[in-house]
């Protein structure tokens, strides 16, 4: 006879009691903590009410820096999803250079942050950096910019860079779904008569249409949440132009307004939040049409 | 096989780095197990050379470009007395300043903090009462002028004093090649006008007049930090803590930030601005690239150390800004080291009271550029960068480049906001001084200041 339960749920306590003490503590306390005025050595001696969101909002550096944000986390996601769908396709070809192609294009993944953002910032030199040399050598002088000096220009230099790492990894998830799409599909459709583009359009996509959800969310977090490579590239600036919400976090710590610096991350999360909640809305909408 | 052969090869390979690596982890089970207890004696002079039986290890946080030959003296001497110093160095400005303040916040704390000195609550690392082991009574002071530093090396919230003092002061001026004066025939400026004729002269021999380093953000405030060392500044901060005055009153203040927008202007300053760093800087002006830069003489340091073959090339000179010899060079208090409260902090005390005898700082400024602020040091090794910069100090032509305390946050952003002088679209010296203000009345009205409501 089957038992409708072989563990106790008391059982599932020990993970239970970090998950609350590591994750739920702390997370409640930082909802708290953007209500006061909690200094650098961590004291609190006023309840401050939404005097650190008014901060916030007055500060022009830090609207800028959630524009950033914004811009960022559309601009990675829309190339990382569009770009990893094209790579994904190319290396599931029978070429027999797939197994090199997969490894050169997941590499950038697999490199430090720091890493790449030091190597880019070499790159991107107005004056000796091999991109603007190149394009003088082609006679593109034009095209030469000051790729991370130019606030209006810097966050879609960062946004080329996170873009160039992490499309890789993109491909991959959509190179997994693609290998594991059932052959009698597209055996079907191709005794149907169903061009290139048909198969694409009408069985390839919507087959793959989990995978671009998981991806979509995962790159929306990622770029909101963005911080290293901002940090690592130019560290906000040049003055704030490239600052995002995480490195206005990081300076408004760093300066001792901890209380503020709780308050912009507790937008963060609400942000992330919506972000995410109207995603899986909509994703799910279209996917039970 | 030959797939084999690499795999056999690949796993050789990898047991050999995993072994390595594991005996690199392993190196310091023995410090660990004498770092309990200690014998150095506070008194044991600087050349002891009998080891003592036991050595303590105190862990050291600061600046990366604050240990070099100095310390690196130092380090020798400190072992043979019972000190082995774990040093870790963060880069500089204000990227190695979060980290040691995120170092603090996270309680992962060192024994000896090295930091800019006059810790107030509000350089992040919290109370100083709290954190840090007030130095007023400690043996050391006996050999330290603590007039000459009030307002400057003591905490204005609860007048202690917290920081030992760790290396030389430093002057803000304007660092010059004279082997490039010399060639163009060039006179140090005396005001503003000989100052533009002098740059149009570097200019036309095909040399970068004004050198700006603003990749380094932290570099490009000292023109704004050296108009600021003034009496007007002295007068006024004590006015801005009490919200009497502000910010852009500050005139002298607004005339360093016209100065760096009126270079680039002028078409003056070095092409890529932002992107040049602070070596870049040193580089240029070692090598007679760059005729002028402003910063302090803390970078003699650093010069000496990479580019040694152009430290004689190099003088200094007091900005003219507003000329007829009525100018003030600014002066930085000596960095100092703060000892932390905690387990070790009885050695890191003992340490610091070795470190600050006479005969241990000859050691030090004998190995290191800078003038020492404690008492009875007979050896020191002045650039003539330095010793130029020095003549003004003893001719009391100085001021701190924060004349006065502030209360508040006031500074925090001057990078930032200095780096945003170049930037296209960036601000202009008064919205940059409206912005500084704002941020000191955002910090009163956090810390609930009854005269910022």
């Amino acid at each position: 006879m089957l038992k409708k339960r072989y563990y106790s749920y008391w059982l599932l306590s020990p993970g239970m009691l970090v998950f609350f003490v590591f994750f739920i503590v702390p997370s409640l306390m930082g909802f708290y903590f953007a209500f006061t005025d909690l200094d650098a050595s961590f004291k609190v001696t006023r309840f401050v009410g939404f005097d650190n969101f008014v901060t916030l909002y007055d500060n022009p550096s830090n609207l800028l820096a959630f524009k950033n944000t914004f811009i960022f986390a559309v601009v990675t996601t829309v190339f990382k999803i569009g770009l990893g769908l094209l790579l994904a396709i190319l290396a599931n070809q029978r070429l027999k250079s797939r197994l090199l192609l997969r490894s050169v294009l997941f590499f950038p993944v697999i490199l430090s942050t720091i890493a790449v953002a030091i190597a880019f910032k070499a790159i991107y030199h107005p004056s000796t950096g091999i991109l603007n040399v190149f394009l003088r050598a082609v006679g593109l002088d034009s095209l030469a910019m000051n790729w991370l000096t130019d606030p209006a220009l810097v966050m879609y230099s960062i946004s080329f860079v996170e873009i160039w790492k992490w499309t890789g990894f993109s491909m991959m998830l959509f190179l997994a779904a693609l290998q594991s799409m059932p052959q009698e599909v597209t055996e079907a459709a191709k005794i149907d008569g169903a061009s290139s583009w048909q198969h694409f359009r009408f069985i390839t996509l919507p087959m793959l249409t989990p995978v671009m959800n998981t991806n979509v969310i995962l790159s929306v977090i990622g770029g909101l949440k963005v911080f290293d490579v901002v940090y690592a590239l130019t560290g906000g600036g040049p003055g704030n132009a490239s600052n995002v919400i995480n490195t206005a976090v990081f300076k408004a710590f760093a300066a001792g307004r901890n209380g503020e610096a709780t308050a912009a991350n507790l937008v963060l999360f609400v942000l992330i939040l919506i972000a995410v909640l109207s995603l899986n809305k909509v994703i799910n909408r279209d996917a039970s049409r | 096989m030959t797939r084999k052969k690499t795999g056999k090869l690949l796993a050789a390979a990898t047991a050999i780095s995993l072994v390595t690596a594991l005996t690199a982890c392993g190196g310091d089970s023995g410090n660990d197990a004498a770092a309990t207890g200690g014998s150095a004696s506070p008194s044991a002079g600087a050349s002891s050379g009998a080891a003592p039986a036991e050595t303590v290890k105190i862990k050291i946080l600061g600046h990366s470009t604050w240990f070099v030959q100095g310390m690196d003296a130092i380090i020798p001497e400190a072992k043979k007395n019972g000190f082995d110093l774990v040093i870790e160095k963060v880069p500089e400005g204000d990227d190695g300043a979060n980290l040691m303040k995120t170092r603090f916040a996270t309680n992962d704390k060192p024994d000896i903090l090295f930091y800019q000195s006059g810790m107030t609550n509000n350089f992040g690392f919290g109370t100083p009462g709290d954190v840090f082991v007030a130095q007023d009574d400690q043996p050391w002071m006996e050999n330290f002028d603590k007039a000459a530093w009030k307002n400057m090396l003591d905490t204005l919230e609860d007048g202690h004093w917290y920081g030992a003092p760790y290396g030389g002061t430093d002057m803000g001026v304007v660092l010059y090649n004279k082997k490039l004066f010399e060639e163009l025939s060039l006179q140090i400026p005396t005001n503003m006008d000989e100052f533009w004729a002098v740059a149009e002269k570097i200019k036309a021999a095909g040399k970068t007049p004004v050198y700006f380093s603003g990749q380094d953000a932290w570099t490009v405030q000292l023109p704004v930090l050296i108009s600021s060392a003034s009496q007007q500044g002295a007068e006024l901060i004590p006015l801005m803590n009490e919200n009497k005055a502000k910010m852009t009153d500050w005139t002298d203040r607004k005339v360093g930030m016209q100065f760096i927008q009126d270079v680039v202007d002028k078409g003056y300053a070095n092409e890529d601005i932002l992107s040049s760093t602070y070596d870049n800087a040193q580089k240029a002006l070692a090598s007679g690239e760059a005729g002028m830069y402003h910063m302090a003489t803390w970078v003699m340091n650093e010069i000496v150390a990479k580019y040694p073959e152009g430290v004689d090339n190099i003088g200094s000179f007091v900005m003219p800004f507003k000329g007829d010899g009525q100018d003030l060079a600014a002066i930085w208090a000596p960095k100092a080291m703060y000892v932390v409260k905690g387990e070790n902090q009885d050695n890191a005390q003992r340490f610091v009271n070795w470190f600050e005898q006479p005969a241990v700082q000859d050691v030090f400024f004998a190995n290191q550029g800078g003038i020492p602020a404690i008492k009875g040091v007979t050896k020191t090794s002045l650039t003539p960068a330095e010793l130029d910069a020095k003549k003004y100090l003893d001719e009391g032509k100085a001021i701190g480049n924060v004349p006065y305390p502030f209360k508040f946050n006031a500074n925090v952003n001057l990078p930032t906001y200095s780096q945003e002088l170049f930037v296209k679209g960036g601000k202009t010296p008064d919205q940059a001084l409206e912005a500084l203000q704002k941020d000191m009345e955002t910090d009163a009205k956090s810390k609930g200041d009854p005269n910022f409501k």
